[in-house]
């Protein structure tokens, strides 16, 4: 008797194995295909625009002036990988970038002071964040939308609603002389994403951030300080959004206080579609590297053939939508029988 | 006995035939067969996992049965209906998890599904009143329509949710046949409402409403039941008249042979005493004290809602006490304070009941889910993981627990349930707990997985560590255990140990009151 449901159970266990191992070739495609969409892309416009698009200063142009979306997509991941939505990283970007001029551009402050101030600045508010979503206990997206709309209306009303200038050339200079021909600011980001990399697949932190947006009660009945992750999270992304601000503020000498609302759905669509990538159904710092790339290569592509304006729009939009549909679907099928 | 004669089959309700369910091979149900006539009560008893709640879930559409089942309700084929409206099937479900909104009002709650409508889709607020006040009145609820439930008595709330399952019926003209299900209705029941819920049922009946009864509670059974169908193992081992029964009978039935030995020998002494525990308080549980030695398996048992699964949950600070103190190795915790972090630290690991929910996350690789807890032991000086260090352990330990497939890589949610709980005692084990606290630690582990996990714990028993289990699994808390306290209403009210400790005997605390 019970050798015979012994061996059914074995019988049952090995059958689930086999009908659960997805052949090895879907695998990598789930792993490598939005780095294959971005080649495929790539050879798009290469065999569309033979002359212009294959060329060192295209490579140029898309590696260096994206860096503010790169900053910003890698600090919003570090929210959703704790399993919270921070909707404010936009107003983040434009609020860092005014405050950072308005100090040494305005108030002529030392560039040290100044960045160190609008970090500071960036950190508080990603505090005030952390307080209502998870000491509070707000739903994080609902908070974000306010504080971030609160935040965007102080910034339009410090700067009368127009653009601030006046920031140190030194700043400026520093942001915009090129190594390799990429300015700077690329490098820094390089440097943050093999970072973020770093601290998300080889420290405890990581390995517990994961828990903690997997199964909250899971982290929490394991020991876990789930409070601190979560506030953590959503501090980063602060940082990293004030961040990109004086980047985005230093590349072009002055700053529009309204170009924060730019920065809100690339990163969300980057962020998003990198979760697909390298390692699928996590938010990863490769997967937001190739994703933010991927993205920026085909909205240059298209505006070298003349389309300006909506296709950045078309293609982030599209690309949120396809990167949460295959998520959704991926992870459904992975959840069946079980 | 399973022919039904042509005189009686003017007044049967349901009649079920050759039900049978089979989940990855194993058979759970094995060709059942039940009838319950017009106005009748009939109770459907078992242990956990005879097979009793499967086929609920078959019956109220959640599980499709086998091929070759046939399902009848009065006159009407039910077979391809099941799962559908009360109004079609004349079936209705009512489960102890009441399925009523809280902010919304009684009102509200019972027509949801069917307001009546006047200009521009208005709701016809003072016809629904009446028709609701109508319909209140056929479960004794004398309250206005316009209550939100969260401001009603459980018992009044378990009434409502008997009158949505009638009016769901009722909404099905003509339906000759009427048919409630009431899943451990009383479980949260204080005793007058008990009482009171039941002279509602008995109205019900005299009106010709059928009533299929699902309970642990044997004194219930036997008080407002005509008959017990009862089962064991997938299959029906009783259908008897009440009458002039006893507890001990039902329960005689339902327990039958012992099975085969599953059970790891427990000859190892216990050491000295590692935790005391002080009035403890909680929502449940009332000034629980209790001590435990290293090598000690204690386990905890009672009825659904009376406490004996909320102890681990409070001493592992998992669930805020109201009070009392726990020493473990000297050092006395004040439960009120306690939070998961603090009692790990003092080595208070806790396994709860719900797997996917807060056991183990599935979606995150088997590896993972097992160092969680350990995973400083693999990090270097600047608090990097040692990935290799990491894999090799991951690696030794799922072959030591006999995880099929040892693939540490694997998510979770790919593995059975049985090897699920496998990795996810190994989870708590490897990080060496002086108190291990478990909440029904086999359920859904099938009987090859089950005899591992007994190993696991005996085998940290043995070690030193002492081991508390809240479960209502008779058999394994009698073969597993040094002693068992049997709980009810929040206190201990009595413990078996020795040769007092059978499965039969515990049964009988439990269920006779």
């Amino acid at each position: 008797m019970s050798e015979s449901i012994g061996e059914a159970t074995a019988a049952v266990i090995t059958s689930k194995v086999t009908r659960k191992s997805t052949p090895r070739i879907a695998v990598q495609f789930e792993k490598y295909g939005v780095l294959v969409a971005w080649v495929v892309v790539i050879a798009f416009f290469s065999l569309m625009m033979p002359e212009t698009f294959p060329t060192l200063a295209t490579g140029r142009l898309i590696l260096g002036t994206q860096t503010v979306i790169l900053i910003t997509t890698l600090g919003l991941m570090l929210s959703l990988a704790v399993g919270e939505f921070d909707l404010s990283v936009g107003s983040v970007v434009g609020f860092a970038g005014s405050l950072m001029v308005v100090l040494n551009g305005v108030l002529g402050w030392g560039a040290l002071e100044s960045f160190v101030t609008t970090l500071v600045a960036a950190l508080l508010f990603g505090a005030l964040n952390a307080f209502l979503a998870v000491y509070v206990g707000v739903q994080s997206i609902i908070v974000t939308l306010g504080t971030g709309t609160l935040l965007a209306g102080l910034t339009l009303a410090v700067t009368s609603s127009k653009v601030v200038t006046g920031l140190d050339p030194g700043i400026v200079q520093f942001m915009t002389s090129p190594i390799l021909g990429i300015p700077i600011p690329f490098y820094i980001a390089v440097i943050l994403t093999v970072i973020a990399w770093f601290v998300l697949q080889h420290t405890p932190l990581g390995r517990r951030m994961n828990f903690v947006q997997a199964n909250r009660e899971v982290a929490r009945l394991s020991g876990l300080r789930v409070q601190w992750i979560r506030a953590g999270g959503l501090m980063a992304t602060s940082l990293f959004g004030g961040l990109a601000g004086i980047v985005l503020a230093g590349t072009n000498g002055a700053a529009n206080p309204q170009a924060g609302a730019y920065y809100l759905l690339p990163a969300f669509a980057a962020a998003f579609l990198g979760s697909t990538a390298i390692i699928p159904g996590r938010f990863n710092a490769f997967g937001t590297f190739v994703a933010v790339y991927f993205l920026v290569t085909g909205i240059t592509g298209l505006q070298y053939l003349g389309y300006a304006g909506w296709p950045e729009q078309i293609f982030y939009g599209s690309s949120l939508v396809i990167a949460v549909t295959i998520g959704h679907v991926v992870g459904r099928r992975r959840g069946q029988g079980i | 006995m399973d022919t039904v004669t042509a005189k009686n089959t003017e007044t049967v309700t349901l009649s079920v035939r050759d039900v049978s369910k089979t989940f990855y091979g194993i058979t759970v149900l094995s060709d059942f067969a039940m009838d319950i006539h017009r106005g009748e009560m009939v109770a459907l008893i078992g242990q956990n996992g005879s097979g009793k709640s499967t086929f609920i879930k078959i019956l109220s559409g959640f599980h499709a049965p086998d091929e070759g089942g046939t399902f009848r309700l009065g006159q009407q084929d039910v077979g391809d209906m099941l799962g559908q409206s009360p109004s079609k099937t004349g079936m209705a479900f009512i489960h102890q998890d009441l399925p009523l909104v809280p902010s919304m009002t009684i009102l509200e709650n019972l027509r949801i599904a069917r307001f009546m409508t006047g200009f521009a889709g208005r709701i016809l607020w003072k016809r629904e009143a009446v028709e609701v006040a109508k319909i209140l009145a056929k479960v004794g609820l004398d309250v206005s329509p316009n209550l939100r439930i969260d401001q009603l008595s459980v018992t009044e709330r378990a009434l409502v949710a008997i009158a949505r399952g009638l009016s769901e019926i009722e909404a099905g003209d003509a339906l000759e046949a009427q048919l409630l299900v009431l899943d451990e209705p009383t479980a949260y029941l204080p005793e007058e409402g008990v009482t009171r819920l039941f002279s509602v049922l008995r109205d019900l009946s005299a009106q010709g409403v059928s009533i299929l009864f699902v309970s642990h509670r044997l004194d219930e059974v036997l008080d407002h039941c005509s008959r017990a169908v009862i089962l064991r193992g997938g299959r029906k081992v009783g259908d008897v008249k009440t009458v002039g029964m006893k507890e001990r009978d039902l329960v005689e039935i339902m327990l039958g042979q012992p099975p085969e030995d599953i059970y790891p020998d427990r000859n190892f002494p216990v050491g000295e005493e590692i935790l005391r525990v002080s009035e403890l308080t909680g929502s449940q549980v009332k000034d629980v004290s209790f001590s435990a030695k290293r090598g000690e398996i204690i386990g905890f048992v009672g009825l659904p809602g009376e406490g004996y699964d909320q102890i681990p949950y409070l001493l592992a600070g998992a669930t805020r006490s109201t009070g009392g103190t726990a020493t473990v190795n000297d050092v006395t915790l004040d439960l009120p304070k306690l939070r998961p972090a603090r009692a790990i630290a003092n080595g208070i690991a806790l396994l709860p009941a719900d797997r996917k929910g807060a056991s183990g996350a599935v979606d995150i690789t088997v590896g993972a889910n097992l160092t969680l807890p350990t995973l400083g032991k693999f990090t270097s000086p600047l608090h990097v993981l040692r990935g290799k260090a990491e894999r090799e352990f991951v690696a030794t330990e799922l072959v030591h627990a006999t995880v099929t497939p040892p693939d540490g890589s694997a998510r979770l949610a790919t593995l059975s349930g049985g090897n699920q709980q496998k990795v996810l005692i190994s989870k708590w084990a490897t990080a060496d707990p002086a108190i291990f606290l478990l909440h029904e630690p086999t359920q859904g582990v099938d009987v090859g997985a089950k005899r591992q996990v007994f190993i696991q714990l005996n085998k940290l028993a043995r070690e030193g560590a002492a081991i508390l289990i809240s479960s209502v699994e008779y058999d394994d808390l009698a073969n597993l255990c040094t002693r068992v306290h049997v709980i009810r209403d929040g206190h201990i009210v009595g413990t078996l140990e020795g040769d007092a400790l059978k499965a039969h005997d515990l049964a009988a605390a439990v269920h006779q009151r």
